[in-house]
């Protein structure tokens, strides 16, 4: 009963607070795809996509029903952040979907011009925004407008504010109503916001939010001046924590609030395994909020990914192959920059693949040694080798009844079908691939039942191709295992060799295809084909992430088609839409929906392509 | 053959220059050196090769290539007639012959061994071999070849062989910027200034959609059926619709898009 009672008071107390219309409620992921082509038509940056933020604390005033409430807490902000565009998960603002919707596109259109508003000047950088917006794109002005008639009568009223807020108030329904303000707009950040504005763009978290707290970020040790200057120009959402040195008090751990990532662990830091310090501040700027405690550290521990000895692990054929990677900061692409070795996974000659996929198997080779290469007679055509009796006949029976044919066709010739084509299959053996796609089957498994259908009907269909696995850990250890070279005689050597794969560690995808597009180089045949099966973006324990992974793998396709070689991937991560076709382009890429489908989808695929 | 067209010289075809590609075709006739054009769809290809033909006051002969395209059909065949055969020259043919452009439109299309007929024709020889006649026509000085692509849909079994592709000084197109779309919209519809300005401006932002969610982007063509779809008296927005959006792509998530900044650019 009492809980009844006060979920009927939340409800209540919150519509009557914060006006939200969850009838007319619109999901961003019900239009995430349509947004990101609408952010792209606009100029916005093609290798960000699109995510929903969480809701951070709201920094301005609440109402004293809001307050009682509990409302207006918090709130989404759209804003940039290293490679995403975040926007609120779902808008109910208004009593219309239409109008939530328009809401969304709103805050697309003003976020093309990659801009984001500096804390200090939130009214004059968004005023700036929607004049450009608007200038540029006047069909807006009728929508944006309408969110505004809707959105004044939401705002809170002038006399109900605190006098500190009145003229804020005043200058934003100001500045709403009218975007050809003109005068001079004094500094506004998010704290003398009387009400949140759910048509703007906000800064981006990592910029600090407590403008109250100036500390600057402690220098780390040996840092250039540069760097120095960098912190400076950075600010992080930064909190001294007390040292956790209290014996005795309350056990306030509860199970539901376990460690998350951004959460304060006293940990030594101060010797972080890694290249450089980048790699620290690279971390950091992953945190939302970063937590600096000073002195004893709570533990020694040290978590590392190692190296297996080298007993357990695969072979080693060759180390120390120099390979370069594209640094899209610098637009630069450094020689030398990864390692790469080269390995061969231990195998047994004597696998037995399950009953079902044998019986796939063989199907699929009957439908590929139709692609073996032959001759074959063509009838009726213009010119040949040999006339077409057939032909003839009609055509003369045909002009004896009056009717004559102009273009008659009466030769047969003599076709070589034959193509001049070799792929190479690169697969993705990281540790992702470990995981469980339903109840039975792991990404891995299905990766190998892809490479062993595909292997027999490639096989079957006496194709030139090659297969290799990619896996890596930091720049310094990228492996790549050749498990059927072009050469090569598919037999129970490779079979075996496909039916041990095993994941482990990251995706330096970049520095995989350019290894494999040597490879390919080295083949005679005018088409080549480098078929990628992955199953998520590139990343690394290294810098190797986010952007830098895209741009670098972005830049190693680049190279491979201008050397004459098609990449296409394959993909079966479900966000592939958002980054895949910055990397390949909108026709290089396949992206199956369910996994387990990849083994049949594969060599349909293939046929496709090739036809 | 329905595909050969000669253009009379009365009225000249309007023909919007980008750059110095009038000049660089003038020479090219003139020094007969064969020329390649390479461009995206509806950029205006065809367009020039009419313009050019005019200018030079030369017969244009213009073959659509297509995957059965057969050196017979470039170069000639017999016939069967009443009781007995007779030749007939197939375009290429005609065009060495007579004098004149022979224009292979989408030249990727057509299968590899046919289009090595016009090797020889591409050299300093200049000569067009006719096995089944037994003929050696010698190509007189206004005699061009002008062959054209899209290296645009980069098939994985098409594209052009390197040793054809470097027979021909090669001229690439591309869109017209803002301003110069501005100017051929409006000269080819007669429509209102701020509409053809608006036209171009929103090509130029679907433009940047191209590779990653469009596999062709909107042409000068399609902007120019919007534009007259409008002046015949079609709301804007379901011209453009009809016009851009759905000619651009089936998906429905990127017409759905499409429409979206079409609506956000025209007022």
């Amino acid at each position: 009963m009492e809980e009844w009672v006060g979920v009927k008071w939340h409800h209540y107390i919150t519509a009557k607070s914060l006006p939200a219309y969850p009838e007319s409620r619109v999901c961003l992921v019900d239009i995430k795809r349509p947004l990101a082509i609408f952010f792209r038509a606009l100029g916005g940056d093609k290798g960000i996509s699109i995510g929903h933020t969480t809701a951070q604390l709201f920094d301005g005033h609440r109402s004293w029903l809001q307050k009682i409430s509990g409302a207006a807490k918090r709130f989404e902000r759209a804003h940039f952040s290293r490679d995403h565009l975040y926007l609120p998960e779902h808008i109910d603002y208004f009593d219309n979907r239409q109008s939530n919707l328009d809401v969304y596109y709103w805050l697309t259109a003003l976020a093309s011009h990659n801009q984001l508003p500096h804390p200090q000047h939130l009214l004059a950088h968004n005023l700036h925004l929607t004049q450009k917006t608007l200038r540029q794109w006047p069909g807006l002005k009728k929508r944006y407008h309408n969110l505004i008639q809707q959105h004044l009568p939401q705002r809170p009223h002038l006399k109900q504010l605190p006098s500190a807020y009145q003229q804020h108030e005043l200058l934003i329904k100001n500045v709403l109503k009218n975007v050809e303000h003109t005068q001079a707009i004094p500094e506004v950040s998010e704290q003398n916001l009387p009400a949140m504005v759910p048509v703007w763009l906000y800064p981006s978290p990592e910029v600090i939010l407590r403008h109250g707290n100036k500390q600057a970020f402690p220098q780390a040790k040996g840092s250039s001046e540069a760097k120095a200057q960098k912190q400076k120009s950075k600010r992080y959402s930064a909190e001294q924590v007390a040292s956790t040195d209290n014996k005795d008090g309350l056990l306030s751990f509860r199970l539901e609030s376990l460690f998350s990532w951004s959460e304060f662990i006293n940990l030594d830091r101060s010797e972080e395994d890694g290249d450089d310090d980048n790699e620290a501040l690279k971390a950091a700027d992953d945190l939302d909020k970063l937590s600096i405690g000073q002195g004893e550290t709570g533990h020694k521990i040290k978590l590392d990914l190692d190296l297996p000895a080298a007993e357990y692990d695969d072979e080693v054929l060759e180390k120390g192959i120099l390979m370069p990677e594209w640094q899209h900061k610098k637009q630069q692409l450094v020689n030398d920059y990864c390692s790469l070795q080269l390995m061969q996974i231990t195998a047994s000659e004597s696998v037995t693949w399950p009953h079902q996929l044998q019986r796939q198997a063989q199907q699929l080779k009957r439908q590929f040694e139709a692609l073996k290469p032959q001759r074959q007679w063509l009838n009726q055509q213009t010119d040949g080798e040999e006339p077409d009796l057939l032909s003839f006949i009609d055509y003369t029976a045909d002009k004896r009844a009056g009717r004559s044919n102009t273009d008659p066709k009466l030769y047969r010739n003599l076709q070589h079908k034959q193509r001049d084509l070799c792929s190479l299959i690169l697969t993705d053996l990281s540790l992702s691939t470990d995981a469980y796609i339903n109840d039975e089957k792991k990404v891995i498994d299905v990766i190998r039942d892809a490479l062993y259908l595909f292997s027999e009907s490639l096989d079957a269909a006496q194709e030139r191709f090659a297969i290799a696995g990619f896996a890596s850990r930091k720049r310094s250890h990228v492996r790549y295992y050749p498990i059927k070279r072009f050469d090569q005689k598919y037999d129970d050597l490779i079979r075996g060799r496909i039916h041990a794969i095993q994941p482990s560690y990251y995706t330096r995808m970049g520095t995989a295809i350019r290894y494999a597009t040597q490879a390919l180089l080295e083949e005679k045949s005018k088409q080549k084909l480098l078929l990628i099966l992955t199953d998520g973006k590139p990343n690394d324990l290294d810098q190797y992430e986010g952007r830098y992974g895209l741009e670098d793998t972005k830049m190693a396709v680049k190279e491979a088609k201008q050397k004459g070689i098609v990449p296409f991937c394959v993909s079966i991560d479900h966000e592939a839409y958002d980054y895949l076709p910055y990397i390949f382009g909108s026709q290089s890429f396949f992206h199956i929906k369910n996994a387990a489908e990849l083994p049949r989808k594969l060599p349909q695929l293939y046929l496709h392509l090739i036809s | 053959m329905d595909n050969v067209q000669a253009i009379q010289t009365s009225k000249q075809t309007f023909y919007q220059a980008q750059n110095n590609e009038i000049e660089l075709f003038q020479t090219a006739a003139n020094n007969q050196v064969p020329v390649l054009i390479k461009g995206p769809t509806g950029c205006g290809k065809t367009r020039f090769i009419q313009h050019m033909a005019e200018v030079l006051g030369r017969k244009l002969f213009t073959v659509a290539c297509h995957e059965d395209l057969t050196a017979s059909d470039l170069i000639g065949r017999h016939l069967i007639g009443d009781g007995n055969t007779y030749w007939q020259d197939g375009p290429l043919t005609r065009a060495v012959r007579e004098g004149g452009i022979c224009y292979l439109d989408e030249v990727v299309e057509a299968r590899k061994d046919s289009i090595v007929a016009i090797h020889p024709l591409t050299d300093d020889r200049r000569i067009l071999p006719i096995d089944r006649t037994g003929e050696l026509l010698k190509a007189p000085d206004d005699f061009m070849l002008v062959v054209s692509y899209n290296p645009g849909y980069q098939n994985l079994l098409k594209g052009l062989k390197p040793s054809t592709k470097q027979r021909f000084m090669a001229l690439r197109f591309d869109y017209p910027n803002i301003e110069t779309e501005t100017q051929i919209i409006l000269k080819e519809t007669h429509c209102e200034m701020s509409l053809a300005k608006q036209l171009a401006e929103l090509a130029h932002h679907l433009r940047q959609l191209k590779e990653h969610d469009l596999e062709e982007s909107v042409s000068t063509r399609l902007l120019i059926y919007a534009a007259n779809l409008i002046k015949q008296g079609i709301n804007p927005l379901s011209a453009c619709g009809a016009a851009i959006a759905e000619s651009l792509s089936d998906d429905l998530a990127v017409v759905e898009a499409l429409n979206l900044v079409i609506q956000a650019k025209l007022v």
